[in-house]
């Protein structure tokens, strides 16, 4: 499969990398196009110029914003790595979503202005994150990016596309044995693939 | 009196959003109450939370002057109204970011190491209303999930004071939108607000 992996943490020493090298060592038989966003630079505001296109030809005006773009268009998969703060997305994933996810990209409009899905080519959606709150604390709370990435992207995919969830839960206690296993969770899940 | 903070989060200076925004002030203006206006974007507000910061991020926030001028204005305000186009069914990255680098460890709330769950620190705020945008139709957005609107009203209720009303004053579907539409929400932001305040 053609896997497009997007991932975000500030630090290069986090355990969200160590969860990164694992679903990349365990999706190495895959072609995978890697969006390292804190290692890119990338920067996840949208622009001005780029809201002025929001309806028009041209919403994608920077260089990696259209690399990563182009990786999306191809891609029959996307993982998304990272930490959940806020009860969702960081924003250096949520401005992802806002740049790169843009017309042409992820939807169209019809000629009565009507929303189309773009992204029916992705067959499989996966997140790997943790969480500081408990399993049934994120269960009646928000899990923000859980219903972005399962429902909303899902929504621009298409129901046929399959879903994947892997949580670590209390991660700032968790013991070195919790964090192993959660590694363990992850390379059975991508090596399957 | 109301003493309020507007964050006002959109690219455009002008537009709708620029005129919600108006509409914001004017009726807290209307109502004799003071508000202070923070426009992320004029500002250039860098909303990627920093290495350094993430290492930091149990520190008080004495350790982050980078922050301190926005800590003063959130702790200044009883209450906070958020102005921001709601884009893939939740905050743009702009705002999302400033929850996170700015609303941190004894800002927002006091994390505790014996496992008992963070007390609130905003207690001054007793009132949270959202003025937003979306795109498609409410339909649409109850399929997505909605995770904006379970943002404003269960994430930040757990740090500001135990009895904030949350309003959510919302447009749905300006994609397709036509100006009269838009003027009608318009006059329903102002008739809302004078009502909350």
């Amino acid at each position: 499969m053609r896997i497009t992996v997007v991932h975000a943490h500030p630090s290069t020493t986090s355990f969200s990398r160590a969860v990164l090298d694992t679903v990349l060592d365990s999706l190495s038989g895959h072609e995978v196009d890697v969006c390292d966003l804190y290692a890119d630079n990338f920067h996840p505001v949208l622009t001005e110029p780029e809201h002025r296109e929001y309806l028009g030809n041209d919403p994608i005006q920077d260089p990696l914003v259209a690399r990563y773009a182009e990786y999306v268009r191809r891609a029959e998969a996307i993982v998304f790595v990272y930490p959940t703060w806020w009860s969702g997305l960081p924003a250096m994933v949520k401005g992802w979503f806002d740049r790169v996810l843009v017309q042409g990209v992820a939807f169209s409009f019809d000629d009565k202005h009507r929303i189309q899905p773009e992204l029916r080519h992705l067959r499989r959606i996966a997140g790997v994150t943790t969480y500081g709150s408990s399993r049934l604390v994120t269960f009646l709370g928000v899990d923000g990016g859980r219903r972005t990435l399962h429902r909303t992207l899902r929504v621009a995919a298409g129901f046929r596309t399959r879903t994947t969830w892997l949580g670590l839960h209390r991660m700032d206690t968790a013991t070195d044995a919790q964090r192993q296993q959660h590694l363990e969770r992850v390379r059975k899940e991508f090596a399957s693939w | 009196m109301v003493t309020a903070l507007v964050v006002y989060v959109h690219p455009r200076p002008d537009g709708f959003a620029a005129a919600v925004r108006d509409r914001v002030l004017a009726a807290l203006d209307a109502g004799g109450h003071q508000s202070t206006v923070l426009d992320l974007y004029a500002e250039g507000f860098d909303p990627r939370l920093t290495a350094e910061e993430h290492r930091l991020h149990r520190s008080p926030p004495e350790d982050k002057p980078q922050i301190a001028a926005h800590v003063a204005l959130v702790r200044a305000c009883d209450t906070l109204v958020l102005v921001y186009p709601t884009w893939w069914s939740a905050l743009p990255a702009m705002l999302k970011g400033w929850f996170e680098r700015v609303w941190v460890n004894g800002v927002a709330a006091q994390v505790h190491d014996d496992g008992r769950p963070p007390s609130p620190l905003l207690t001054n705020i007793r009132r949270i209303i959202v003025v937003t945008t979306h795109g498609s139709p409410k339909w649409l957005n109850a399929i997505q999930g909605e995770s904006g609107k379970r943002f404003a009203k269960r994430s930040l209720r757990a740090s500001v004071n135990r009895r904030c009303r949350v309003h959510w004053i919302a447009f749905y579907g300006i994609d397709r939108s036509n100006l009269e539409e838009r003027e009608r929400f318009l006059a329903r932001v102002s008739r809302r607000l004078a009502r909350i305040l």
